[in-house]
This record gives structure tokens, sequence and C-alpha cells, in this order.
């Protein structure tokens, strides 16, 4: 009953009151508040998480009163600058690389160099490299990995081995047998096999070929990929331009790197899969791909590693799905991805700097990795998290996980300049160039090809690019601050 | 005389009477109007709520600047609230017409025309995403995303306005038509020469509250279809929101989006006023 009370929001913020009315009256207690778009309220998972990571803090730091405040990931910024102009900040919260030097330019978050130098499990040798890029600005460090996330391939395992020709794609066993719940993580070897096993996986319309195989309602029956077109900015092309050796932005960001050869190859290849080898679901606005995935209309989409678990839960415990990352491009070698580690940071308004170290340290420590391995299934950016039984224990039960580790590791550093600018900036080209690529084919559209497309989008982008630096210069100054940039 | 000297005698009481109201109304709409004017005049930073002042240059940047997408948001959305006045004059006057013709009933059509106004505009905005995909996919066609969000708000505000036009038609006496039919008038003829006449004043003020509501279009934008697809449901003040508070430090150039807004719609309202002046009918 009280388990039950703890979870919902207004019964346990009284059970809380109560318990402190009832409490006999001790020292000061230090209120540490944290803000985090994860809740308890998310699911049951998440409020066991907060519980457990609340009452294991607190039981070590008796004084200290933990204070989880959900804010909206879609308001975080508006409120953290209203908060930290009322005086009223949080002490500790979860970033998002979207959002994280921005805030530090901005001056609304705390130096950690001093606290991670006296910290030895939390240097940089304790956490995979990739997730590391996002968390510093030249030689300032200012948040510390808290999970870490990749763009991946999602396959359906079940569709792919219902073709005896695609079993080459999927690992065997110690006994040499064929294991059909784990997919091999190289098992698409360039672009060119992956549109063949787009096209394997597309049940075409017998009576007009080359086109997708439609049901009564005007949907597809089966397709092998599926393409975001409307509303997804660089989305569902930059984890594709990365293994055609192409990178969005430079490290500072200044400067756009996507004008090039490779990346209107790369859009060109998206291209195709949906207009000359249509292995791809209509584009409509409101199908987004990875819903058509969960439905089992799509063989393969593009997602996130953090997707399985949903996934999971959405179809009541299906696991007949696999991860990978993507297939290398003409213009490149190796695997690659986009990748990313959003962070625990401290506000610069923080009133309780080394309670809110302590929280970090837990947090992003072994032990708070491993309570997030287990409550969410959350995978680490820690590497002694992979070298631990639980990982395997985990991998064991939902092998989906196993690629995980090394798509993340492979991965390019997600953009993350002014990324909302950006993207309305890049979103109706690409918009346009994928939903009217036949007017373009034939010379009759807005722009003469793809490459001009990409030479508007950059442009632009560099534009914002150029506003954005100028705020910084200027905010540097204010804060007296000399950052070093680190060359690309 | 001792009329005057009683009226002088209670100003001051009526003044405390409106006080309240006017406070709030000076705290948060003059003050605020106010200081987003001088935010517009500054490269502003809201986080250290103080800003490099840069004149004009906002203003220019959103009129001049050649990437500015300020006039492609100000044509979507004037030609939105084109499409709002019209869905919004040829839906409301009639429905006002209909229940109040109907003999039973009347309160029931009134409360079910009534309803969409009280219902959340994100509510209806993603109800609506759906009825319009199996409508053809209007919010996926550039040419077609734009009117879709217009009926929706059209659908939204044309129970409200509805009631209005039933005011105003139980405000014209019964007495004209009866005469009008006396004299042979038909029914479209009452229409042109009572109705419509003596209509004139709730006609121009639904008219110039649809005029400022579609000006300020945002949620149908931010909820169906974000400003796509290709931009061609841009609005201003999507334009505005975006920039104050998704970008970093563009709250100048945002609030100088804003009192661009509002000068056009200063405008806009004043022509009109000048045109459709209120004035009493068939009075002399």
């Amino acid at each position: 009953m009280v388990d039950l009370l703890e979870r919902a929001g207004p019964t346990r913020g009284v059970l809380a009151w109560v318990r402190r009315s009832t409490a006999p009256p001790g020292p000061r207690r230090i209120q540490l508040r944290v803000w985090d778009w994860w809740s308890p309220s998310t699911t049951e998972d998440y409020a066991r998480y907060f519980a457990e990571i609340e009452s294991i803090f607190e039981a070590r730091h008796p004084d200290v009163d933990v204070v989880f405040q959900a804010v909206p990931f879609g308001n975080y910024e508006q409120k953290l600058a209203t908060a930290l102009l009322g005086d009223n900040p949080p002490d500790v919260f979860q970033c998002s690389v979207y959002w994280a030097e921005g805030f530090y330019n901005r001056g609304m978050l705390r130096q950690l160099n001093d606290l991670i130098a006296t910290t030895p499990e939390l240097q940089d040798d304790q956490f995979v490299p990739a997730a590391l890029h996002h968390t510093r600005r030249g030689t300032h460090v200012f948040g510390v990995p808290h999970i870490l996330d990749g763009s991946c391939l999602l396959w359906n395992l079940d569709m792919l081995r219902t073709d005896p020709n695609l079993h080459g794609v999927f690992e065997r066993g110690p006994d040499g047998a064929l294991d059909f719940r784990r997919i091999r993580f190289d098992a698409v070897r360039d672009w060119a096999h992956f549109r063949r096993i787009a096209k394997q996986l597309t049940k075409y319309d017998p009576a007009a070929p080359g086109q997708p195989l439609l049901d009564d309602r005007g949907d597809v029956v089966q397709a092998g990929y599926a393409v975001n077109a409307y509303g997804m900015g660089a989305g569902p092309f930059m984890p594709w331009a990365s293994t055609n050796g192409v990178r969005f932005q430079d490290r500072a960001g200044t400067k756009a790197l996507f004008d090039t050869p490779a990346a209107a190859q790369t859009l060109q290849f998206l291209i195709d899969l949906y207009w000359k080898d249509r292995v791809c679901p209509p584009f409509r606005r409101e199908l987004v791909a990875y819903d058509q995935f969960q439905e089992g209309r799509v063989a393969c989409v593009l997602a996130g590693t953090w997707s399985g678990k949903y996934l999971v839960r959405n179809t009541q415990g299906w696991m007949g799905f696999g991860l990978t990352a993507l297939p290398p491009g003409p213009n490149a070698t190796g695997y690659k991805t986009m990748t990313w580690a959003n962070m625990m940071v401290i506000s610069s308004g923080c009133r309780e700097v080394e309670t809110a170290w302590e929280f970090i340290r837990f947090l992003c420590g072994l032990e708070g990795s491993l309570l997030k391995l287990k409550r969410l299934e959350q995978n680490s950016p820690r590497r002694d998290v992979y070298r631990s039984e639980a990982w395997d224990a985990a991998v064991k039960e939902r092998p989906y996980l196993q690629n995980v580790p090394r798509i993340c590791t492979v991965g390019d550093p997600l953009q993350h300049t002014q990324i909302q600018a950006v993207e309305d900036e890049v979103e109706p080209i690409f918009e346009y160039v994928l939903l009217n690529w036949p007017e373009i084919e034939v010379g009759r559209g807005r722009f003469g090809s793809v490459a001009d497309a990409l030479h508007l989008a950059a442009e632009r982008v560099n534009e914002v690019y150029d506003r954005y630096g100028h705020l910084v210069r200027r905010w540097d100054a204010q804060l007296g601050r000399r950052v070093v940039q680190e060359e690309d | 005389m001792a009329t005057r000297a009683g009226r002088h005698r209670n100003q001051p009481i009526a003044y405390l009477y409106i006080a309240p109201a006017f406070v709030i109304v000076m705290v948060f709409s003059f003050v605020s109007m106010g200081l987003s004017f001088y935010v517009s005049l500054h490269d502003w930073d809201p986080l250290r709520g103080r800003g490099e002042y840069v004149g004009l240059a906002n203003y220019a940047r959103a009129v001049a600047e050649p990437s500015s997408v300020f006039w492609l948001s100000l044509r979507n959305t004037t030609t939105y609230v084109v499409m709002a006045v019209i869905g919004v004059l040829c839906t409301s006057l009639p429905l006002a017409m209909l229940c109040r013709r109907s003999r039973y009933g009347q309160a029931l059509f009134r409360t079910l025309y009534f309803l969409p106004s009280i219902t959340p505009m994100v509510v209806i905005a993603l109800v609506w995403i759906w009825l319009l995909q199996q409508w053809g996919g209007l919010l996926d066609r550039p040419e077609t995303a734009l009117l879709a969000i217009a009926i929706v708000g059209v659908w939204q505000a044309s129970g409200y306005n509805m009631l209005l036009f039933l005011a105003g038609l139980s405000d014209i006496p019964q007495d004209f038509y009866d005469a009008a039919r006396v004299d042979g008038a038909n029914r479209l003829q009452e229409f042109w020469h009572i109705t419509i006449p003596l209509l004139r004043n709730t006609l121009v003020f639904v008219t110039v509250m649809v005029i400022i509501g579609a000006f300020q279009v945002f949620t149908q934008a931010y909820i169906m279809t974000r400003g796509g697809p290709e931009r061609s449901t841009e609005v201003v003040a999507f334009q505005v929101f975006k920039n104050a508070f998704s970008y970093a430090g563009q709250m100048g150039y945002a609030s100088a989006m804003a009192w661009l807004l509002f000068a056009v719609l200063f405008v806009f309202i004043m022509i009109q006023m000048r045109v459709f002046r209120s004035r009493r009918i068939y009075d002399e």
C-alpha cells in the first residue's frame, strides 16, 4: 500500500510531508533539487528507479532531501532560463546534448574540471570516448555522461528469418547453428547490400511490377525500409551520411560540413530507396517509420539504441528484433552512426555544490549505472558496465542489447550547435527534395540537383552558426572566459 | 448643477472601482508591450535580463535580410486570415439563422455548435490530423496544408461567432420583416435589405475579432504541421515563438517580428473600422 502511494505524485508528496512532520527534530536538512525529463510517472520502472535512487542517496546522506522535478523535454530550455532568472534553479539536472553547450556558453552551468579532478571514478578513461564529446568545450568540462545512445538500424528478425537467402545476417551459436534471436553487427556489408536486402524484404504488387503491395486501406503490406520525409530535418539523413564520410558540423559549431559530393551521394541513396527501388511505404505525415515497424509493416527502420525497451513494452514482450550500426557507403569504410551522451550537470545557481556532485558521483558511477540497467534497461557510457555480470545477464535475457555497445562506440558525434534553429533551416529543404524528387529529376524542381539543395541548406546553417558565434563571443567576453577550442 | 456636483463627488470612488482592473491591464498588457518594444531594440539575452542596443537592426533583419522568413510567414498568415474570415462568416451566420428558425431544440443546437469553442485547440488539432489524413492527406501537400489548418480554425471558431450573430439577429425587430413581407419581399431580399444592414455592427465586430484571432494563429501550425511541409504553414506567431524560445539569443528579433505583426494588424483594423464605421441604421 505504501509502495502504491509512493508512486503517485500527490500522495507521494503527502507521505513525504507526513514523514517529515512526524520525524524527530534533527539537524538542518539540505534540499537537493534535481530536474529531469524522465519522471516517476513515465512507467512503473521509472517510478521504482527514482524511488531507489532517492532512498539509497538519502540513506547515505541523512541530511539531504532529494526532490525530483519532472520537466518536459520540450520546455526544458525556457524553464531553466526562467528558474535561473528567478533565482530558483535546480541544483543538478539531466541535460541533453542539444542544449548542454549552449547552456554552458550562456553561463548557466558550472564548470566541473575541479570536481572531476578529485573523483577517480568519473575520470575520462572510465567512459566510452564517444560519450565525452558533448560534455566539454575546449578544456572546459561541464557535464558527466549519464546515458549513451546512438542511431541504429532496427531490424525485424522474424521477417529476415522467413527468407533463407537472408540467413547470413544471423549470428551462430557455439554449436554452429543459426541463432535467430541475434543479428550480426556486420550483417549488412555496404549500401548496395542493404539495398538488396531491403528489396528482398519488400512485398511488391504482382499486378504492378516495381510498386509495393498495398492492402485495402492503402497501407503497404511489407516494406523493406521506411524513410520519414515530414518534419524530420537532417534526422534520417545524417546517420547515413556519417557512413559515407560526411560530418554535419565542425566541433566548434562554426561551419556546416555537409555541402560535399559524398553528402549528395547519401541523399541520393535515400531518394533512390524511396523513388526507384520502391522499398518504402508512401510518405505520410502521421505515419512514423517507427510505428510502422512496430505494426510489422516495415522490416527495417532508422531508430535509436534506446528503442528496444519501448518496443518490448509496446508490443507486450515481442523481442524478434535486432540492432545494427549502418553499413559503410562507397566513400568510406567501416560501420558508422551518430552517437550522443546526455549528461548530468550542475547549474550555475546551485547552492549545494558538494551535495550535487555527490549525487552525480552516485548516479554516473558504476552503482547508479547498474541501477539504470536494472530498472530502465538503459545501457551506459561507462566502460565497466559492459564488463559486469549484470550486463552479460541483460544481454542474455534481451539479445537485442548485444550490439548496442559497438554501435555507440563507432558513432560520430551528433550535431549539437543551435540544433533547433539549424533543423528549422534544413528541414524545408530536405522535405522538398524527398517529396519532389521526380520534379527535380526532370529539371522542373526548385533545385537543379541534390547538390544544389545541400548547398543552400549549408548556406542557411552557416548563417545560423555565424549569428550564434557572435553571441558566444559576447557571452565569453561578459563571463571573462577564454576557451581554446580543440581542433577537429 | 447638482447632477454635475454629484458626478464629481463620485469620481474618486469610481476610480477606486476600476483600479484593480486598470493595474492588471497596465502591468500585463501595456507594461509588457512596452518592455517587448524595448527588447526589440536590443540584442536581448533573456537569461541576463539585458542586451546590447542595436536600434532598428532587428526590424531591418526581419524585413530586409534575404534569408528572413518574415515575409513568407506574413504572406501565409494573411492568406490564413482571409480563409478564416470567409470561412467563419460563411458558416456562423447561416448557422445562426438556421438556429433561430428551428422550432425545436434550439438550445441543443446552440450547445452542440458551441462545443468546439470550449475544446482546447491542442486536442482539436490532434483529432483533425487524423481526420484530414482520411480526406486525402491535405496536411501532406504544401498546396493544401494552410487550407487544412484554416478549416480547423473555422470549425472551432464558428460556434462562438454563431452565438454573437444569434444575439445580433434577436435584436432585429420582427416588425421590419413583417413590413417587408407586406411589401412583397422574398427571403433573399429580406436577408440583403434587412438582416445584413441591421447586423452591420455585429458583422464588423465578428470580422475584427476573427481577423485579430487569425493573425495570431499558432496552435494548429505548432501541433499539426510544425510550419511544414516546405514552410507552407509557417506563420508569424510560430516564427516569433521559435525565435524567442527555441533559438539562443533571438528574443529581440522575435519581439521585432511581433511588433511588425502588430503594425500590420493595426493598419488592417484601422482601415476596416473606417470602411465599416459603426452607425445606426434605419433610425431617421
